[in-house]
Order: C-alpha cells, then sequence, then structure tokens
C-alpha cells in the first residue's frame, strides 16, 4: 500500500516541480501532465529496487540525478531554441527522462526510509 | 472595480497544420484612433511586426472592433504569447516567415482603453515590449445595448487543399428591454461553429426555435466531449467553462437572434468554436460576457 502511496507523492511532487519549467506557449498542460505519469511511471519501477544492496543503490541515485540534471539542461537547450513540432516531442522525450528518475527516486528513498 | 482593468484571458488557437494565416489585415487602423504598432529589434532568434486597434465598427449601434496582430520576420519560427491581446501561438505550431497571427473582438465605443505594458513573451527570445487596446469595464450608467462578441479565423487543409474559415458570436444586451440579440456568422465554406446557449441564459430548445426561423434545423445539445477531441490548448480555453450543453450550427449568412423576457446573463466567460465542414475543431477562443452582465 505505502508503494502506491509513494508513487502518488512522486507524481505531486513533479506536478508542482513541472511548473518551475521554462514557460513553453501552449504545451505547459501537456508537459506537466508528461511529467507527473513519467514521475508514476518511475516510482512503480522504484518499487523493484527496493531490496537493492546499499552500494548499489548508491549508483543508481547518481545515475538518475545525473539523467535528471541533463534532462533538464537539454529541455532548456530545446525551449532556447527555434520552435516547431519536432523540438516539441524532443521536448517531451527529456520530460520524460526528466521525471521517470524522479519517481524512482522518491519511490525508492520513501520505501528505505519507512522500513 | 469600474475603473479597474480586466484582461481577457482568451486564448487563440491555431490548431491546424497550417500554423497560420497569411497577413490580412482588412480594416486595419480604418479609423481614428491611430493604430498602434512596432517592430522588434531584430536578433539571431526573432523579428517580428505587431499592431493593435481599435475602429469604430457596427451600422446599427456605435461599437469597437479591437484588432491585434503579429507577424513574423524572421527566417526562423516564432512561438509567442502575448497575454494582453489574447494571441497565443503555441511552440509545436509556430509562425512562419511572413505569417500573422491575428485576435478581433467586439465591444461598446469605450470598451477599450490603451495599456503601454503590453509585454509580448517569446518562447526563445525573452519578453519584447509592446503596446494593446485592452477591454475594461463599462459604466454601468451607459445607454443603449452592452455589446461583446469575439471572431475566430483558422486555416486548415481539405482535400489536399489550403482552406480558411471564419466566424463571429456578437451579444448586444439590452437591459432596459430585457432583449439579448445573439449575432452569428460561421463562414460560407460549410464550416461550423459551437457554443453554448446557457452561457447567456438561454435554454437550447429556445436558440433551436429561432434558428430554424432561419432554415437552420436539427440543432441538438452535446457536451464539448461529444462534439470534439479537445488537445492541451484547447483545454486551456475551455478551463474554468462549463463544457455541457454547447450547440454546433452552420450559419453561412449572418443571422441576428434576439430573445426577449433575458433578465440574467449567468457566465462571465464562455467558449466558442470553429470546426471545420468535417466537424475537425479548428479554433477555439473564450469570450468575455461580463461586459454583459455588468448591464445588469
Amino acid at each position: 500500500m505505502k508503494e502506491v502511496g509513494f508513487m502518488a507523492v512522486a507524481g505531486l511532487i513533479s506536478a508542482i516541480l513541472a511548473n518551475f519549467l521554462p514557460i513553453v506557449p501552449g504545451l505547459g498542460n501537456t508537459i506537466t501532465l508528461i511529467g507527473t505519469i513519467s514521475a508514476v511511471a518511475g516510482g512503480a519501477i522504484g518499487i523493484l529496487f527496493k531490496k537493492l544492496s546499499m552500494w548499489t543503490l548508491v549508483g543508481l541515485i547518481i545515475i538518475a540525478l545525473a539523467l535528471a540534471v541533463y534532462s533538464l539542461v537539454s529541455f532548456n537547450g530545446v525551449v532556447a531554441g527555434e520552435p516547431g513540432s519536432d523540438p516539441a516531442n524532443l521536448l517531451y522525450v527529456w520530460t520524460v527522462l526528466m521525471f521517470l528518475p524522479i519517481g524512482i527516486l522518491i519511490e525508492v528513498a520513501g520505501l528505505k526510509v519507512t522500513d | 472595480m469600474n475603473s479597474a482593468i480586466r484582461f481577457l484571458p482568451m486564448i487563440f488557437l491555431a490548431l491546424t497544420s497550417l500554423p497560420a494565416l497569411a497577413c490580412d489585415l482588412n480594416g486595419f487602423d480604418s479609423g481614428a484612433p491611430a493604430a498602434e504598432s512596432g517592430q522588434t529589434s531584430s536578433t539571431a532568434k526573432t523579428h517580428f511586426t505587431w499592431g493593435s486597434d481599435i475602429d469604430p465598427w457596427g451600422n446599427s449601434y456605435a461599437g469597437t472592433k479591437a484588432q491585434h496582430f503579429i507577424e513574423n520576420l524572421h527566417e526562423k519560427n516564432l512561438s509567442f504569447h502575448w497575454p494582453k491581446a489574447g494571441i497565443l501561438v503555441p511552440f509545436d505550431d509556430p509562425l512562419t516567415i511572413g505569417k500573422c497571427s491575428d485576435a478581433t473582438d467586439f465591444g461598446n465605443e469605450d470598451s477599450f482603453v490603451i495599456d503601454f505594458d503590453a509585454p509580448i513573451n517569446t518562447s526563445n527570445d525573452g519578453s519584447k515590449g509592446a503596446v494593446a487596446y485592452v477591454r475594461v469595464q463599462q459604466p454601468a450608467s451607459e445607454e443603449g445595448p452592452k455589446i461583446s462578441g469575439t471572431q475566430i479565423r483558422a486555416s486548415y487543409t481539405s482535400d489536399g487543399e489550403p482552406r480558411r474559415a471564419i466566424t463571429w458570436l456578437v451579444a448586444f444586451f439590452f437591459p432596459e428591454d430585457q432583449v439579448l440579440q445573439l449575432d452569428l456568422y460561421s463562414g460560407e465554406s460549410g464550416s461550423s461553429m459551437a457554443f453554448r446557449p446557457e452561457s447567456f441564459g438561454l435554454g437550447v430548445e429556445q436558440v433551436a426555435g429561432q434558428l430554424s426561423e432561419f432554415g437552420i434545423e436539427n440543432v441538438q445539445s452535446k457536451s464539448i466531449d461529444e462534439l470534439v477531441k479537445l488537445d492541451d490548448l484547447a483545454s486551456q480555453a475551455f478551463e474554468g467553462i462549463e463544457r455541457n450543453n454547447f450547440i454546433q450550427v452552420t450559419v453561412q449568412e449572418q443571422v441576428s437572434l434576439k430573445f426577449s423576457g433575458v433578465t440574467e446573463i449567468p457566465a462571465e466567460e464562455t467558449s466558442i468554436l470553429l470546426l471545420s465542414p468535417e466537424g475537425t475543431l479548428l479554433a477555439a477562443k473564450r469570450l468575455a460576457i461580463w461586459p454583459l452582465i455588468d448591464a445588469n
């Protein structure tokens, strides 16, 4: 039950975080929705990682953080570039790659703290 | 409150594969006052012209038409939000070079005032200073009808051919006579419009009855979800708007529907849809009804 709870928390936090991304005219709601769904999906993936050893988890956290930060930088780069349908699709991809690891991290951290 | 400026939180949505119209500023700056316009300094990312104007409009009543436009002068695509003019060109459907996005609204003689702080927020080149005519609250003591209306234009492709569609809805409310007049038009190309009669305090049967006098039959009440599939942008035009009991009508010659005994106009805003002859959503726009409500 608490697994589902942390998935919901991941979705909620991501929905809030998505509002702090650079404004993309006309796509704000879609990006928030994609970010939220990605984080919830990340939370579901995170359940699989709860029994990993501490060092594996540390490695996982580093990779997840790096991916999230890299995706954020890439997202900003696309927004700063020329608008169009292809760049918009890229934004969706970077949004998924940004919030999926955030969901994983929230789920794993939540389960570790409550265990 | 009367002196407070209330901006129309309306959104113009170009939802077609053709992102924008070629510039067609017919009637722009056709009367006093002079239009406000400007050109941004050219950068590596953007360069565009903007304009905002009000002109006298209407034969029967002293009305005003407010027009706003932006034309992209840069080789690179342009996506922006001009909140006070009510124009939003989405990131995934930007203006290409030479293309325009515009917005037209209707009101009373003194419905619009100039606002010297009306920035245009581009997606990739920051905010650009601009001036726009914005809608303001009407004095309650004004004589004659209260007027509020909007026009939507869009382009779309049918059978491989680029086509244009246009619609407008203008409401005139005569508070002393308790009469509400709706002027409707959805173009000659077979495109249709959809709106919600209940937002104006009217029943669907009432409106259908009047439309039948103009030979427009089979008017049915539907929810927005039954009518069209809304994407992100169109959904924004419906935030906080009732989604039930919309009617879809094709009005190839403008009709004026008059309803008596109208004492209450319940909504502050509603949304108007423009649909292609095939029934797909071309554009959606919010319409301010509060200029009519203030007359109560």
